[in-house]
């Protein structure tokens, strides 16, 4: 709904189940949280914003980008807010509404990661990893470690494919990214 | 290890990745539907109890399994999705709990044939004391490792970061980030004085042994650290010899831990 102040805190109430409106700002969630140092707004400032309305504000910035879903900031919060969760509905929904892209290739790694669950059932970590490199423009990084991952055979050369790979495929193509 | 105490460990059947991180941002539905699969596929065999190495995985697998429980809609559109039905009766473990609470700090003491005295280790639980789905006594402190530590005879260092991050997913995407926090891990067990950081998270083990490796290459070492499993530990000493634990398959060398044990 058009002009309802409550219209972002609700989106993220529907799609999380968790209500900003709860938060006391006392501020554990970013005492705690260790990549800060990359965050343009802070995990209790993102709270504030959500709670004040200011959607765009938000879904462009690069905060829940950058959360690694520790999730130390939801067993801290004296309010019981799932604050990881939140970040999670963030990343859906930024994605959903086609915003600015996420900063160090995250989407496209989750995406080479998907598609190598969608053609084996299992990671194929080299294929994966190259593939990631070759997209993001970084063909070597990582190289170094390649003969000794072979050698202690940390990593397979060739891919595993599952025998109920049809069943993986549809569910890929048929499962939903928001759940109500 | 589970062998020596006398559980028989079998494969799920036709496994699937349980889609991790990327899953978990990208669609909901496929990062329950994913781990729920394998519980069909290990009702279908019959076992009561799944036993994961990894607390991402586990992790995912409890969110599944709870949300069956409570959400018959979910139920209703998991069926259709995976053509088959989880009944709910599988009962979910990481290795630590599972170490701690099923076999007990006792059995592992008795096991206990070359006591590891001498090595001063410090206990990495990462995330993982955090996740949900494995009962932890205290989040902000746990000692389920130190305890199975002290049991194998070795001396579990109190220290700053055993339940900091490790970069996690981050391991690709955004090494750099990896780089920081291990850097300030390893330093912090450097600084207590430890010849070993224990684990048990494979993501954990790869972060700090990989990226240990390239921070050296860079100069920002030397740390010498060797991030063993606390399995390996737990069969160390028990007696088993250090080429039958998979040491060669760690980037960092082990060579100044098993000195430490005149082994």
């Amino acid at each position: 709904m058009q002009g309802d102040a409550h219209a972002f805190r609700n989106l993220i109430l529907k799609h999380s189940s968790e209500d900003v409106g709860k938060c006391i700002q006392c501020g554990k969630c970013t005492a705690g949280c260790p990549l800060t140092f990359e965050m343009e707004f802070m995990p209790n400032q993102i709270l504030e914003l959500i709670r004040t309305n200011q959607e765009e504000k938000v879904l462009r910035c690069n905060t829940f980008w950058f959360c690694v879903s520790c999730q130390t900031c939801s067993v801290r919060c004296p309010e019981n807010i799932d604050i990881a969760k939140i970040m999670n509905t963030l990343r859906k929904l930024n994605i959903e509404k086609g915003m600015k892209p996420s900063p160090g290739g995250v989407v496209t790694f989750n995406k080479v990661f998907l598609d190598s669950i969608r053609s084996y059932g299992r990671v194929y970590e080299l294929g994966m990893v190259m593939k990631y490199n070759l997209m993001t423009g970084q063909p070597l990084k990582d190289a170094s470690f390649g003969p000794a991952m072979f050698m202690k055979r940390k990593i397979a050369l060739l891919p595993h494919r599952l025998k109920e790979l049809p069943l993986i495929k549809t569910l890929m193509a048929k499962s939903r990214r928001l759940m109500e | 290890m589970c062998e020596s105490f006398g559980v028989n460990l079998v494969e799920i059947e036709d496994w699937n990745c349980c889609g991790a991180s990327p899953a978990h941002a990208m669609n909901e539905e496929l990062s329950l539907a994913l781990p729920l699969r394998n519980l069909i596929q290990a009702e279908r065999q019959h076992l009561k109890t799944v036993l994961s190495p990894c607390p991402a995985c586990h992790s995912h697998m409890s969110l599944s399994h709870k949300e069956t429980e409570k959400n018959s809609a979910f139920q209703e559109r998991m069926k259709e999705l995976l053509k088959g039905e989880y009944a709910g009766g599988v009962t979910l473990r990481h290795l630590v709990d599972f170490l701690y609470r099923d076999i007990g700090v006792e059995a592992i003491r008795s096991r206990v044939t070359r006591p590891l005295e001498g090595l001063k280790i410090v206990s990495y639980y990462g995330c993982l004391n955090r996740l949900p789905a494995i009962e932890i006594e205290d989040r902000e402190n746990p000692v389920m490792m130190d305890e199975v530590i002290e049991a194998l005879g070795a001396e579990s260092v109190d220290w700053s970061h055993k339940v900091e991050c490790c970069g996690a997913g981050f391991a690709l995407t955004k090494t750099s980030v990896v780089h920081r926090l291990v850097k300030e891990i390893l330093e912090a067990a450097k600084m207590a004085g430890a010849n070993g950081i224990a684990v048990v998270c494979p993501l954990c083990q790869s972060n700090l042994d990989m990226r240990q490796i390239e921070l050296e290459r860079r100069g920002e070492g030397p740390f010498a650290l060797p991030v063993v499993y606390l399995s390996q530990l737990a069969l160390l000493a028990q007696g088993r010899k250090p080429e039958e634990l998979g040491f060669k398959k760690h980037l960092v060398s082990l060579s100044n831990m098993l000195l430490a044990l005149s082994l």
